[in-house]
């Protein structure tokens, strides 16, 4: 069985990568080919990703679970990680009533559930305990944001968990009276100094605003706690694969070693890496670009020199291949040594339709 | 209108990861030392590129200076919070203890905008200061720029009318209004989702509050595979016996080369900015040279220049 086949037998696939190298649209790929194998397959994106949602049949990408149309025999699922709505939604779904409108009411909470960029990795995780937990996949692939500091969703639950731990939230909830402590004695600081010190870093109004914030989630603090804890195990469970996608250019590569190096710091080393778009596939076939040969010799000059400089070109590309081939099994054996490593090809069209988002991962290499 | 592309104090790039940022604020920073200015590249925690491309030895919290009179640092969230609280409490012990309080750390980490916050005081601080010129923030992605951009919006109504909150988020607001001091540049790729991604994130900008923007790079523009008239015998060639592969491979370059084109076409018509377009560097896959970025910097000048012309 392929590397990349033997992903698709794992319950959940974390993709992660740097910007710019198809990160979407391989997560997307791997879960249509699951779908194909007979799985029933949810890609979680975190790109709106237009062309993507086209490729799929689908009107467009949100927070909905929507079904690919045509995808036989298993299934394919795709649905956007959304902040702002799934945060809502999950406030809807743990807390009742009132609780819940003076959650959405509130301020902090407002800051908090914005496009920031720290909330991507709550929702994620949230989302992930959800759908994990309704046992309507069999595969989910999830994307990771484009940032250095993807892996934050690896620390989220625990973060959340900590974050809503009761001794934290009984130290920002004592009873704010005694105010009299002074910065000086801050070495052994309880909650209600920690307030004055915010009240006095960040304003009255934020504090007041962060009191109420916590006072309300102190009431929901187990069943987030419950799920933190259940999606902690569950992004370091058997059944869960990292897929370490990245390109072959330079930069690109710095950021995918610095992403390597943070998996092997949780004990996490990645199960296959993923260089996209890295060789150049010869025209009409699909093995990569073949070294210039002999060529007929034609009796008019000018198409003589077209064909020497079009040799020249074919040169070009495949000195472009080696390099990035080379710098691809460098990076494995450096970064990932003994993990399985595939080349993708780079392709003509902007995969714009199913067949072109299953032939993508058709035209590999192992490395 | 002339662009003097060293004429902001504190200038911002932004563009979807992957889009060679890092280079191209780099080969910036040559040409403002090269012009005579002091230059400094800031970047936002989490890895120093810099260290990379200048192959300088661990680059701090403080401007550390990596050569060719340009100075780099990286902006790490723990340091900026000790200054930030130490700013308040006016007492550095106090602001570092505070800092390694377990707790508060934990909040802090959690919580939203601290980091835009703290590192937007920084900027601020360093502008102000005025030991460098031109100041360069690598931004992390465009997410991030708008990120610091709604600040004052995701505050609005959080933080009351006085205090120190306020007073920063109405210093650092100033600061990223001010078209005189302040100017956002975007960097860009010709390829279809790049482009698509800056002409969104132009038209949000156009849409949200006021910054002043600077210039459009785009970055690694092909050459053209072929001249015209090699291109005109293409089809003459295909007729031929055995050619049938090698001409399929130049008209799939022609073909991404137009494709490059196209997306030009469509950043100039959507955004109407100086636009600088600069070349691949070398072979694809090795990182740039100290000379290969100077001389993109230079080219980088060169261009908006002529474009003032």
């Amino acid at each position: 069985m392929s590397a990349l086949d033997a992903l698709l037998e794992r319950r959940l696939v974390v993709c992660v990568g740097p910007g710019g190298v198809g990160k979407t649209t391989t997560a997307a790929a791997l879960a249509l080919r699951a779908a194909r194998a007979g799985k029933r397959a949810l890609v979680l994106t975190i790109d709106p990703a237009k062309r993507l949602a086209d490729a799929l049949g689908l009107e467009g990408l949100d927070d909905r679970l929507q079904p690919a149309p045509g995808v036989a025999p298993g299934t394919l699922h795709a649905a956007m990680l959304d902040t702002k709505q799934s945060f809502d939604a999950l406030i809807g779904r743990i807390a009742e009533g009132e609780a819940r409108e003076r959650i959405l009411d509130n301020r902090v909470y407002q800051a908090f559930s914005k496009t920031l960029a720290r909330s991507h990795a709550y929702v994620a995780a949230e989302r992930l305990y959800d759908v994990m937990h309704g046992g309507e996949f069999d595969l989910v692939v999830l994307d990771t944001p484009p940032t250095r500091n993807a892996l934050e969703i690896l620390d989220a639950p625990s973060r959340l968990a900590q974050f809503l731990d009761e001794g934290v939230l009984k130290w920002f909830l004592e009873e704010r009276r005694g105010l009299g402590g002074t910065f000086a004695s801050l070495a052994g600081m309880g909650g209600a100094a920690a307030l004055k010190l915010l009240g006095k870093l960040a304003g009255d109004t934020i504090v007041d605003e962060l009191v109420a914030f916590f006072r309300v989630l102190a009431h929901l603090r187990e069943g987030f706690q419950h799920r933190a804890e259940v999606t902690r195990g569950l992004l370091r469970d058997e059944a869960t694969a990292y897929l370490l996608i990245a390109s072959t250019a330079p930069t690109s590569m710095d950021d995918a070693r610095h992403l390597a190096e943070q998996l092997a710091e949780r004990h996490l080393p990645p199960e296959l890496v993923v260089f996209n778009q890295s060789w150049v596939p010869e025209p009409g076939a699909d093995h990569p670009l073949e070294p210039p040969g002999a060529r007929p010799t034609l009796s008019e000059d000018a198409l003589n020199d077209l064909a020497a400089r079009l040799l020249a070109l074919r040169a070009e590309l495949l000195q472009a291949q080696e390099d990035a081939l080379q710098a691809a099994r460098r990076f494995r054996d450096e970064v990932a040594p003994g993990v399985a490593a595939v080349a993708i090809a780079e392709r003509d069209h902007d995969l714009r339709t199913l067949g072109e988002l299953e032939a993508m991962l058709e035209a590999t290499l192992t490395l | 209108m002339a662009l003097d592309p060293f004429q902001h104090r504190v200038q911002l790039f932004t563009g979807k990861g992957g889009v060679g940022k890092s280079s191209v604020v780099a080969a910036v920073a040559l040409a403002a030392a090269e012009a005579g200015h002091r230059p400094l590249v800031v970047e936002l925690g989490h890895r120093a590129t810099m260290e990379t491309l200048f192959e300088a030895p661990a680059i701090g919290y403080e401007p550390t200076p990596v050569g060719d009179g340009v100075a780099a640092l990286n902006m790490e969230l723990d340091e900026a919070l000790t200054d930030y609280i130490a700013a308040q409490v006016r007492v550095r012990g106090v602001a570092k203890r505070v800092v390694a309080n377990e707790t508060l750390r934990r909040f802090f980490y959690a919580a939203p905008a601290v980091a835009e916050v703290v590192t937007l005081r920084k900027l601020a601080e360093l502008a102000e200061r005025g030991e460098h010129h031109p100041i360069l923030v690598d931004l992390d992605a465009t997410g991030h720029a708008r990120m610091f951009l709604s600040l004052p919006q995701v505050f609005e109504g959080l933080v009351g009318p006085t205090g120190p909150l306020r007073a920063l988020l109405d210093a650092t607001t100033a600061l990223l209004r001010d078209r005189e001091r302040t100017a956002l540049h975007l960097v860009t790729l010709p390829a279809p989702l790049p482009t698509r991604e800056t002409l969104e994130f132009h038209a949000h900008l156009a849409a949200g509050p006021p910054v002043g923007l600077g210039y459009l790079v785009v970055n690694r523009v092909p050459a053209p595979p072929l001249g015209e008239p090699e291109s005109a015998l293409l089809p003459e060639l295909a007729r031929r016996e055995g050619f049938a592969a090698d001409v399929a491979l130049a008209e799939r370059a022609l073909a991404q080369h137009a494709l490059a084109r196209r997306c030009i076409d469509d950043l100039g018509a959507g955004i109407p900015l100086p636009r600088v377009e600069l070349p691949e560097l070398g072979t694809l896959r090795r990182a740039p040279s100290r000379a290969a970025l100077g001389a993109l910097g230079a080219a980088l000048v060169s261009q908006l220049a002529e474009g003032a012309a």
